[in-house]
C-alpha cells in the first residue's frame, strides 16, 4: 500500500477489512497444514493400493491347454503354443475325443472338418495285455496307455489333413503334428488294488 | 462466530469438507484398484510334486503333504523312495517309508503279469507302449512301535497315497 492509498484508507477501516486481515493471518499458518494434509493423502493411497494388492494377490492356477475327459478320470496337458490352435471334437459318451487343427477344421469347402491331429479312446475297460497289443497293432500310427482298469487308444490319421493346394495349412499342421510328443497325460484315481 | 463468518467469506464450509473427502475417498479407491490390477497375475499354485525325467513321470502329491516328507532319487531320476519325515528324523533306524515308485519293466504289461513277475508285493500303475510303471510298498513296519504319534501320521500318510495323481511324459512319442 503506497502512502496515497494509505491516506486514502484512513478513516475508512470497517469491518470487512478487519475481517480480511484476519483471514489473511489464517491463510499464512495453511502451508504446513496443506503438507500434513498431502502427507496423509498419499499415506491412504499407499495403504489402499497395499491392500489392493495383497487382496488379490493371491495364488490362482496357471492356465494351462487342457482337455479333460470326465468319463475317463483322463486329462490331457497340451502345449502351451497351441491355444487357439485346436479344436477338440468330444465323444458323447465323453470316453474319448479327436483333436483337429483349428484352422483346417473349421475352413470352408472340400477340406471342411479335416485336420485330424489325433484321436483318444477309452476301448477296454481292463488293461490289454503284450500279445492283445501286438495283435491290436496293425500300424505304427497306434500308440497305446494302460490303466489297472482300462486302456486307452491313441491314433493317428492315416491319411493327409490339409489342403494340398495351401502350404500355410501343411506348415500349421506339420508344426503341431511334430508337438504332439510334448502332450502329458494326467492320470487320477488310479485303483488301488 | 467470528472463524465461521471467515470461513463462509472465504468459501470454506461443509460443501467443501466433503468434497475433499470424497476427492480423498476417489483416490484411495484408484489405488486400490491399481494395487489389484498390479498384483493379479497369475502365479503358479504351488504344488507338491516329485518329478522324474529318466521315466517321464512327474507324481503330485496331496497337498496336505507339505513338510512332511522326504525323498530319495537315484541319480538318473528314474526312481523314487519317499519318506515319512517325522519317522525319518526320529527314528531313522525304523525305515518311515512309505513308498518307491519306477518303471519297473521296459514293456507294457497287465497287472496279472506284473504279479506274476514281481518278487515283491506291488501296486500297477499304469502301462505304456514302452514300459511298465508300479509302486511298491514296504513289507515291514516303517515306524518306531513305542510311538504311537509315528504310526498315526505314517497310517494317516499311507492311506492318503491313493490320492497322489500321476503326470505322464511321451506317450504319444514316436
Amino acid at each position: 500500500m503506497n502512502e496515497r492509498q494509505f491516506a486514502d484508507r484512513i478513516g475508512n477501516i470497517d469491518d470487512r477489512l478487519v475481517e480480511e486481515a484476519r483471514y489473511r493471518r489464517y491463510r499464512r499458518g495453511g502451508g504446513l497444514r496443506r503438507f500434513l494434509t498431502a502427507a496423509v493423502v498419499a499415506a491412504l493411497m499407499a495403504a489402499s493400493f497395499t491392500v489392493g494388492a495383497l487382496a488379490f494377490s493371491r495364488e490362482v492356477p496357471v492356465e494351462q491347454e487342457t482337455i479333460e475327459l470326465p468319463g475317463v478320470g483322463l486329462k490331457l496337458v497340451l502345449p502351451d503354443s497351441w491355444k487357439g490352435r485346436y479344436r477338440v471334437v468330444m465323444d458323447e459318451d465323453t470316453l474319448g475325443c479327436d483333436v483337429y487343427v483349428k484352422s483346417i477344421y473349421e475352413q470352408e469347402g472340400e477340406w471342411a472338418e479335416a485336420g485330424l491331429l489325433f484321436g483318444v479312446y477309452k476301448e477296454y475297460d481292463y488293461p490289454l495285455s503284450q500279445k492283445e497289443i501286438d495283435e491290436l497293432t496293425p500300424a505304427s500310427n497306434w500308440h497305446f496307455f494302460s490303466t489297472p482298469d482300462a486302456t486307452y487308444v491313441i491314433s493317428y490319421a492315416g491319411d493327409v489333413q490339409w489342403d494340398p493346394s495351401d502350404p500355410e495349412q501343411e506348415q500349421v499342421f506339420r508344426q503341431m503334428r511334430a508337438e504332439i510328443d510334448q502332450i502329458r497325460f494326467l492320470v487320477d484315481g488310479i485303483p488301488v488294488h | 462466530m467470528e472463524k465461521r463468518k471467515v470461513y463462509r467469506q472465504a468459501g470454506i464450509g461443509g460443501f467443501r469438507w466433503f468434497l475433499a473427502a470424497a476427492a480423498v475417498l476417489a483416490l484411495m479407491a484408484a489405488s486400490f484398484t491399481v494395487g489389484a490390477l498390479a498384483f493379479s497375475r497369475e502365479v503358479p499354485v504351488e504344488q507338491e510334486t516329485i518329478e522324474l525325467p529318466g521315466i517321464g513321470l512327474t507324481l503330485i502329491l496331496p497337498d496336505s503333504w507339505k513338510g512332511r516328507y522326504e525323498v530319495e532319487k537315484d541319480e538318473g531320476e528314474s526312481w523314487c523312495r519317499v519318506y515319512v519325515r517325522s519317522v525319518l528324523e526320529k527314528n531313522p533306524e525304523w525305515g518311515g517309508a512309505l513308498f518307491y515308485v519306477d518303471r519297473s519293466y521296459d514293456r507294457p504289461m497287465t497287472p496279472e503279469e506284473l504279479d506274476e513277475i514281481s518278487p515283491i508285493a506291488c501296486r500297477y500303475l499304469f502301462s505304456t507302449a514302452g514300459g511298465t510303471y508300479s509302486m511298491n510298498y514296504a513289507s515291514d513296519v516303517q515306524w518306531n512301535l513305542e510311538d504311537p504319534e509315528q504310526e498315526r501320521e505314517y497310517r494317516q500318510m499311507q492311506e492318503e497315497i491313493s490320492q497322489i495323481r500321476f503326470l505322464v511324459d511321451g506317450i504319444l512319442s514316436d
